[in-house]
């Protein structure tokens, strides 16, 4: 889409433009989230997947054919935002349900695939354009996801024991706004929207940072692959480690250990290397949401929760992704009041955005060590307890459950 | 007679589904399902297990299901991913 701008003339329009065009198909396959479970409790999985392939390969075939912004706006915006979010919702909701042990194992290798299909999409675009043109480049891409696409929704069945829908079922999977009252709830969609604004922001400005420190055009694509490299190769490797270690504990570690990278690699990097290795270990830790989300999700509120839970922070999500990129551009790029190509505040902010969801994550890991202490205790101190609950929203707040080391 | 009922109430499955499931005391029971009663032995204690949630595969056909959501992905974020790519324009104003 970007290079509409470059190559054709009669699509010009401002940064704004283009920036809602891609914080809108973020944010409209969050939107979609509601009608996604209902059609997905209505009229099954693979119903509803298909309707998402057609739709995304609707959005990129009609976007080779566009000729005004407003179109690309529909079009790539909207549409494909809703495909993705048929797609991408029902695929996800129903993946932790395969697996226990080896759950975050399989997501990490799952969402992976972000990584390395945005690395391979955007080497074979770039020789399409450079080949046939921006618009025959989208007809190849539509063709290709629609190819895989149905291979996916054939390939994925939900497990046998969850596919009877019953009364209780329906439940679980009903998108409560109450559950923003559970605190837990609440600190995990905190980690998500402070861990989305950075990564967003880190995405946008890692491209064009690099120009801003004296490299070629050439070296900063790379510089982009390596980030993509590292989101596919990373993945895998943190779903593992989560596997072995518990999961919010890695989802705290690697949170923390990004903003670490951006404030020790990002900030002084000034040289071809450096950045080099920053884009790798950003891209191995930036993603850690999208990444740890289910399997951290399941932790927190039981498997039968999950879906109906996972709509509603999607849902909440909705809002800030839809932004986040103008914001990005906000900050990247109007320091100081005019463009500059200082961006040190960018950096900054986002260091800052994956520190706030590391400290979200300690808290949620703080509450879950309170949790399984609560369990530990057994049924005999539950039953004696029995006039009052111990009280919900700050009583897990105590130094000796924040620093437990154990595997949640 | 009455002292082996009471050690079946003691070691009764639904207590230990309790002490792991806080919040799930306060939901209620799920109804159990006819297909994950059908392996399960005719006894008393293990009726109640299909209240616990069903065990996931952990595995097998999981895999395929795995590399399925691995292809979604590559195909809706990737794509999405593809804007980004390469921004060497600096200047929004030409």
């Amino acid at each position: 889409m970007a290079y509409y701008k470059l190559n054709d003339t009669e699509l010009q329009a401002s940064y704004f433009q283009y920036a809602i065009i891609g914080g809108l198909s973020i944010s409209q396959a969050l939107t979609a989230t509601p009608v996604v479970t209902m059609s997905h409790r209505k009229i099954g999985l693979q119903p509803t997947m298909l309707l998402g392939t057609l739709l995304i390969f609707v959005s990129l075939l009609t976007s080779s054919f566009v000729t005004q912004i407003w179109q690309l706006i529909l079009s790539q915006g909207m549409c494909f935002g809703w495909g993705m979010g048929f797609l991408y919702i029902p695929a996800t909701a129903v993946l932790p349900s395969w697996f226990s042990t080896h759950r975050s194992l399989a997501v990490g290798l799952a969402t992976s695939g972000s990584g390395l299909g945005g690395l391979v999409y955007s080497v074979v675009t770039n020789a399409a354009i450079q080949s046939v043109g921006v618009r025959w480049a989208y007809r190849i891409i539509a063709s290709t996801s629609l190819a895989m696409n149905l291979l996916a929704c054939v390939l994925l069945k939900e497990t046998g024991g969850r596919a009877a829908a019953g009364p209780r079922q329906e439940r679980g999977w009903r998108l409560g706004i109450r559950e923003f009252g559970r605190i837990e709830v609440a600190l995990v969609v905190l980690w998500g929207l402070v861990t989305e604004f950075g990564y967003i922001a880190l995405l946008y400005s890692l491209p064009s940072f690099a120009a801003s420190i004296g490299l070629t055009p050439t070296q900063g694509s790379v510089a982009n692959a390596l980030f993509n490299l590292g989101l596919g190769l990373g993945r895998p490797v943190l779903g593992w480690l989560s596997d072995k270690m518990g999961r919010i504990n890695m989802a705290m570690i690697v949170t923390a250990m990004c903003a670490f990278f951006c404030f020790s690699l990002w900030i002084p990097a000034q040289s071809y290397g450096v950045l080099l290795a920053f884009s790798v270990l950003a891209g191995a830790t930036c993603g850690t949401f999208w990444c740890t989300v289910t399997p951290v999700l399941v932790e927190v509120v039981g498997m039968k929760k999950f879906v109906g839970t996972f709509g509603t922070i999607l849902m909440a999500l909705v809002l800030p992704t839809t932004f986040a990129e103008v914001v990005a551009i906000e900050v990247a790029r109007v320091s100081g009041g005019k463009e500059t190509n200082d961006y040190t505040g960018a950096q900054i902010f986002v260091g800052f955005m994956f520190l706030a969801g590391a400290l979200s994550i300690w808290l949620l890991r703080c509450w879950k060590v309170w949790q399984v202490e609560l369990d530990r205790q057994g049924a005999d101190e539950r039953a004696q307890s029995t006039t009052v609950r111990p009280k919900y929203w700050v009583s897990w707040l105590k130094p000796r459950f924040l620093f437990r080391l154990w595997h949640v | 007679m009455n002292h082996s009922m009471e050690m079946q109430t003691q070691t009764h499955p639904r207590d230990e589904t309790e002490v792991m499931e806080p919040w799930a005391a306060l939901e209620g029971r799920a109804s159990a399902s006819p297909e994950e009663n059908a392996d399960l032995p005719a006894d008393d204690n293990m009726i109640n297990v299909v209240d616990i949630e069903p065990t996931p595969p952990n595995g097998g056909y999981g895999w395929i299901c795995a590399l399925a959501v691995f292809l979604i992905n590559c195909n809706t974020w990737g794509v999405n991913a593809v804007r980004y790519y390469p921004r060497t324009f600096v200047d929004h104003t030409s």
